[in-house]
């Protein structure tokens, strides 16, 4: 596969950049240093102020 | 308690499914849609209105008090709205007290659930805006009283038809034992009777009785 | 009318039902508040359930695969998830169906968050009960749910936007660059906004008029795009990827058809009539003082500030956000120009985050700036040559004369925001602002597909910040520019021609040309136009034969989850 963009980071900046692109037809390769996706975002409980689950 | 039933607009609700909620051990049902003029579909909230309109008029000449349906237009943006229209029609609702769960008012609720499934009310009521608002290809218009006149008569008309097709669906029965569970005059169930025969929809049941007695097919 | 790219046969009939119930805990956003465990046991008795599990987050990357992993373990043909709002998260369990192989319109959402832990806090029992009710009509439902298949049509590769502010023209080019047509649509007679009347931009201390000139020449020279002034959009229809536009520019009528609009119209600042002795000679408007600024033409040896003025006030409860950083800045280059003039800045909160705007804020501070915090109980008292503010810090009212008085008031929402919403039937706060669709995940899209926002007209920011939204409006909004096509949700009318009698007043009833009348053998009937039926149900809702079915929320499903609960004591 040919990647077109790499995107560096996969919080939630990054994870939306990935698939903003890939929905635009771009191949992309997320990159995050941790075992898993989800930065900060995913350690929290509830985000204001919707006071959505942040998962 | 408020169950919520989801529906793409209130547009899709059909005056049949609040009857049907009725029969179905629900107090009161509300509906509730964008406001008017913001129809997140365009116009279903208008069509919503004409006809909970005539749902509430008919339900209130059925003798059940009209408050069982409400109908109000909230933004998706107006929560606080919403959560205190809710809290004051639950008391409302609490006030009225629960619906009669008896047999003799679910065989009713289902007549008027059948009377609004019918074509000739449907047709009526979808037309209202056209023949109202807009006339005839002639310009003829008919004026709101009339109108609901028209519609209110069709439904009752209706009505009683299914509420003894209705009521022969649960057992056969004679001519003066429909008269008494619906309250019409004998000749009036006859003329029903007829027509539910002619549909199709029953047939005499053979016997030897007094009065002869009709059943479902 | 927009053509469907394709049409696929009906998906097979999935069968008998087989209900899988998933009841997500929320971590303790759920299970904190009901029974979950007696919640879980009563899905298992309700009929036709097959399977039950209970997940502490079904959304979670291992919610999904114990999703996936039961539809093929438990051969599930129908998903039932009890958790959040089918608004964030119905399109994440429709394609963990999607990814086990089951069509995603066999799925059912169940909201007992919002509507059982949310709203009953307090009253666990009934809580409890609520979600075993909810749950019990969703499962009476699911049973009845249809395969649907989706619905693909071509998108116009062409953006429509409102608003040639900085936003606007921003947007604009970022959309016109990636190759395709753009038509901007300015209401005043010239491009630029409110950016025309600012002096100096914080924190840069660049020129407004120089930024604002060069992006206004560049969007006017650009290819593809066509700018429309003294322009107004007058009617739209249809939707994502083929919505139907009707401008009115200088007394021309254009109709156009465009894949994606955004809306870009910023805000107005409020006059303060009636605030503070305003009179617009020497008690102004911060953004008077910047035309002032701007001309080179103030003249004063003691200014004072007054901050929310008509902002964060009963009847207005919002902060405007830009006007902590605008008199912050504009003290400073006083200061700067003019050390002898006094400058004080009475205010109630300042707002200067991040890194930039705080060091400014130091900087003006280092400069003599004066800053004073006043209560809203106790406002400052104006009158014609002096203020008399009661230092909250003090303690004392302090008598502060002055030649300029500077009032900082509010973005308000711009003129005609209502008819535009009315328009493009999208959505505005109690405020008037327009209102995404997510605050903090859908930031600049609308809840309706392919309308997007940006800028002031979203809620007050400033030139950075309005300009981050337009690019990611711009590169949100060219997805389905770029795909060319999107899919439409399947949920449409279906006709029974043999019950049709060709009455047509579901053609009469339906705002989008979604049925008509055609002719067939046996005269004339009835027909969906799927790509353009939205969905609503007015025509299902109204047809004397009862012969339209609405897909996915059928007469049957509907009163089958209507009826669900009898003989349950309510």
């Amino acid at each position: 596969m040919k990647t077109d963009v790499v995107v560096i980071g996969g919080g939630i900046a990054g994870i939306q950049a990935g698939l903003d692109l890939a929905e635009m037809e771009m191949n992309v390769v997320l990159v995050e240093k941790k075992p898993s996706l989800g930065g900060k975002m995913s350690q929290l409980d509830k985000v204001y102020p919707t006071n959505d689950c942040a998962l | 308690m408020i169950r919520i039933i989801r529906v793409m607009c209130t547009g899709r609700v059909d005056p049949a499914f609040v009857v049907w909620a009725l029969a179905n051990e629900f107090d009161a049902v509300l509906v509730v849609g964008c406001r008017i003029g913001d129809c997140h579909y365009s116009s279903g909230n208008l069509a919503a209105r004409r006809r909970m309109r005539i749902l509430q008029a008919f339900i209130k000449k059925n003798g059940l008090p009209p408050e069982r349906l409400r109908v109000e237009w909230i933004s998706s943006a107006e929560a606080t709205k919403f959560s205190k229209l809710v809290e004051e029609y639950a008391g409302q609702v609490k006030a009225l007290g629960p619906m009669q769960k008896d047999d003799g008012t679910r065989l009713r609720l289902l007549a008027m659930k059948r009377a609004l499934e019918e074509e000739k009310v449907r047709w009526l009521i979808g037309n209202e805006k056209k023949l109202v608002e807009e006339g005839n290809v002639f310009g003829d218009k008919l004026d709101q009283e009339r109108f609901d006149a028209a519609v209110l008569g069709a439904l009752e008309d209706e009505f009683n038809k299914n509420l003894i097709a209705v009521a022969l669906e649960k057992a056969p029965a004679s001519v003066p034992e429909l008269a008494a569970l619906s309250g019409l005059k004998e000749p009036a169930v006859g003329e029903y009777l007829v027509a539910l025969e002619q549909a199709g929809r029953i047939a005499p049941v053979a016997g030897h009785e007094e009065y002869a007695r009709y059943t479902k097919i | 009318m927009p053509d469907e790219v394709t049409q696929k046969e009906a998906a097979p009939d999935p069968g008998a039902p087989r209900i899988g119930v998933f009841v997500c805990h929320c971590g303790a956003n759920i299970a904190g508040f009901v029974d979950i465990e007696a919640i879980e046991n009563h899905a298992r008795a309700l009929p036709n359930v097959a399977f039950t599990q209970r997940n502490l987050y079904t959304c979670s990357e291992t919610g999904l695969r114990e999703i996936k992993t039961a539809i093929a373990a438990q051969k599930l043909n129908r998903v039932v998830v009890a958790s959040c709002s089918p608004r964030t998260h119905e399109p994440l369990f429709r394609s963990a169906c999607r990814e086990a192989g089951l069509n995603p319109f066999l799925f059912e959402f169940v909201n007992i968050r919002d509507q059982c832990s949310w709203v009953h806090m307090q009253q666990r029992e009934g809580a409890t009960r609520k979600a075993k009710e909810l749950i019990q009509m969703g499962v009476a439902r699911a049973a009845l749910l249809e395969p649907q298949e989706d619905i693909t049509v071509g998108v116009a590769g062409k953006a429509l936007i409102i608003g040639g502010g900085i936003s606007g023209i921003t947007a604009t080019m970022s959309i016109a660059r990636r190759g395709f047509q753009v038509i901007l649509v300015e209401r005043e007679k010239e491009l630029g906004g409110i950016l025309k009347n600012v002096h100096k931009l914080y924190p840069t201390m660049g020129s407004a008029g120089d930024l604002i000139g060069k992006n206004i020449r560049a969007v006017q020279k650009m290819p593809r795009v066509q700018v429309l002034t003294s322009a107004r959009l007058v009617e739209v229809s249809g939707f994502v990827g083929n919505y139907k536009v009707t401008i009115d520019s200088e007394g021309k009528r254009i109709e156009d058809t465009v894949g994606v609009i955004v809306v870009a119209t910023g805000a107005r600042l409020l006059t303060p009539e009636g605030l503070f002795q305003y009179n617009g000679r020497n008690i102004v408007t911060q953004g008077e003082l910047e035309l002032l600024l701007k001309q080179g033409r103030l003249d004063a040896d003691s200014i004072v500030m007054i901050q929310c003025v008509g902002a964060r006030v009963p009847g207005r409860e919002y902060c405007s956000r830009v006007c902590c950083m605008t008199a912050i800045k504009n003290a400073i280059l006083i200061r700067e120009a003019q050390p002898e003039t006094a400058v004080f800045v009475l205010y109630r909160d300042i707002q200067t985050y991040g890194t930039l705007y705080e060091e400014d804020y130091r900087r003006a501070r280092e400069l003599g700036v004066s800053f004073i915090r006043y209560n809203l109980s106790k406002p400052p008292v104006v009158s014609s040559d002096k203020v008399i503010v009661h230092d909250e810090l003090l303690g004392e009212d302090v008598p502060i004369p002055f030649d300029l008085l500077a009032l900082a008031t509010p973005l308000i929402p711009q003129a005609g925001f209502d008819e535009l919403s009315k328009a493009l039937k999208v959505p505005v706060d109690e405020n008037g602002f327009f209102l995404e669709a997510h605050a903090k995940l859908r930031p600049v899209d609308f809840a309706t597909d392919g309308i997007f926002l940006c800028g002031c007209a979203r809620w007050p920011s400033d030139i950075g910040e309005s300009v981050s939204q337009a690019l990611a409006a711009a590169a949100r909004a060219s997805i389905p520019l770029s795909q060319g096509h999107v899919k439409v949700e399947p949920i449409v009318s279906q006709v029974d021609q043999n019950r049709c009698i060709g009455c047509g007043l579901c053609e009469t009833v339906c705002s989008y040309v979604g049925i008509h009348l055609t002719d067939t053998p046996k005269g004339k009937k009835a027909e969906t136009i799927r790509a353009s039926c939205k969905g609503c149900g007015t025509c299902g809702a109204s047809c004397p034969q009862k012969a339209i079915r609405m897909s996915h929320f059928t007469d049957g499903q509907i009163e089958a989850q209507i009826c669900a609960l009898v003989g349950t004591d309510k």
